[in-house]
């Protein structure tokens, strides 16, 4: 089997070889492409220098740089992080009062009183509502009982009051 | 004296003879390698840094050579795929088309000052730069370099039926680009 395929293989090669041999019997027979005179008396030499000079330090082994580029990631990380929980702090406390009234002079129809007594703290609630030293908890809840929810916890006497306050006369009701 | 394989790679694989064993090698090989390499990518600066880099390749892996493929086979194996890598690389670099590539290695060959090849031999190379890659690389190892079908296949990594259908290809586009030409 083996012999055969020696056979085939010559026939074959003898075939198509033949194309390009006959071609080239009229060229000078000489090898066309060359190389520099000596040039593979040096060529040993040349491998050896380069894998010489590319031997490595124990700094530069691949997985050195790998655990370097790592701590180096985390600590860079760490810093980012730092840096943006001090900038929010900063930024939470940096506004100018005269900013502050700005703010809220723009928005304050967005505003409701309960927002404003969530985020006072205790000691502006006191000031605010003239209370002596009390538990904050308890001013919260004072303040609540003193917002109204609903309209249904005014009564009518109070809206009838509020509105001859506001200097609307009876015949105007009917159009409010 | 004329090392075997056997010869090399025991030298190779003994830690005191490994410098040794290692240059015995690219003796044996060294202008083998050249020569595949220096047909593939055609300019004389090339093939030398290919060729370098492929004994560099050789000289970090021999531990990685466990002697399952014959030694020459795997040399041969490392230098064609740089060779190959070589050229796409050349393709991507300069944004090339295929048959680009054609028109820019037939320049080099022309410039090139290692190239004295006659009219007849320009030509024929220009014919066989009309193929691709993998035809030129089995045309040049089969007609230039003289290996056989089956150390070709060992390289390559293909069957023989389908090397010889790719020679058979390479040749009849080399015999029509010869006549119409």
């Amino acid at each position: 089997m083996k012999g055969s395929n020696n056979i085939d293989d010559k026939m074959f090669d003898q075939i198509d070889d033949r194309v390009v041999s006959d071609f080239l019997k009229h060229s000078s027979g000489q090898s066309e492409f060359k190389t520099p005179d000596g040039y593979f008396d040096g060529f040993q030499k040349n491998v050896q220098d380069k894998i010489h000079h590319n031997k490595k330090a124990w700094w530069q082994l691949p997985q050195i740089k790998m655990a370097v580029s790592g701590v180096a990631c985390i600590v860079a990380i760490l810093v980012i992080v730092n840096n943006m929980a001090s900038t929010n702090e900063v930024a939470q406390y940096d506004f100018s009062k005269d900013e502050l009234i700005a703010y809220l002079s723009d928005n304050i129809d967005d505003i409701s009183e309960n927002d404003i007594i969530d985020v006072m703290s205790d000691a502006d609630l006191i000031e605010a509502q003239g209370f002596g030293e009390v538990d904050s908890t308890q001013v919260k809840s004072k303040i609540n009982e003193e917002v109204p929810t609903s309209l249904d916890d005014i009564s009518d006497q109070e809206i009838y009051e509020y509105i001859l306050d506001e200097g609307y006369e009876d015949g105007d009701w009917d159009n409010l | 004296m004329n090392w075997t394989d056997e010869d090399i790679i025991e030298k190779i694989k003994d830690k005191k003879t490994v410098d040794y064993g290692f240059n015995l090698l690219m003796e044996k090989y060294q202008e083998k390698v050249y020569w595949v390499i220096r047909r593939m990518v055609i300019d004389h600066e090339s093939s030398d840094d290919i060729a370098q880099e492929t004994f560099v390749k050789v000289w970090k892996n021999l531990d990685k050579f466990k002697g399952e493929s014959k030694l020459y086979t795997w040399i041969y194996r490392i230098a064609t795929n740089e060779a190959l890598t070589h050229l796409r690389k050349k393709k991507r670099r300069f944004f090339l088309p295929i048959g680009d590539l054609e028109n820019e290695l037939i320049s080099t060959l022309e410039a090139d000052t290692y190239y004295s090849g006659d009219e007849i031999q320009l030509k024929l190379q220009r014919a066989i730069l009309t193929l691709p890659e993998k035809q030129r690389l089995v045309f040049n190892m089969k007609y230039f370099e003289e290996l056989k079908f089956r150390e070709i296949a060992e390289v390559l990594e293909v069957t023989i039926g389908n090397l010889k259908a790719q020679y058979h290809h390479a040749v009849k586009k080399i015999e029509k680009y010869l006549k119409e030409d």
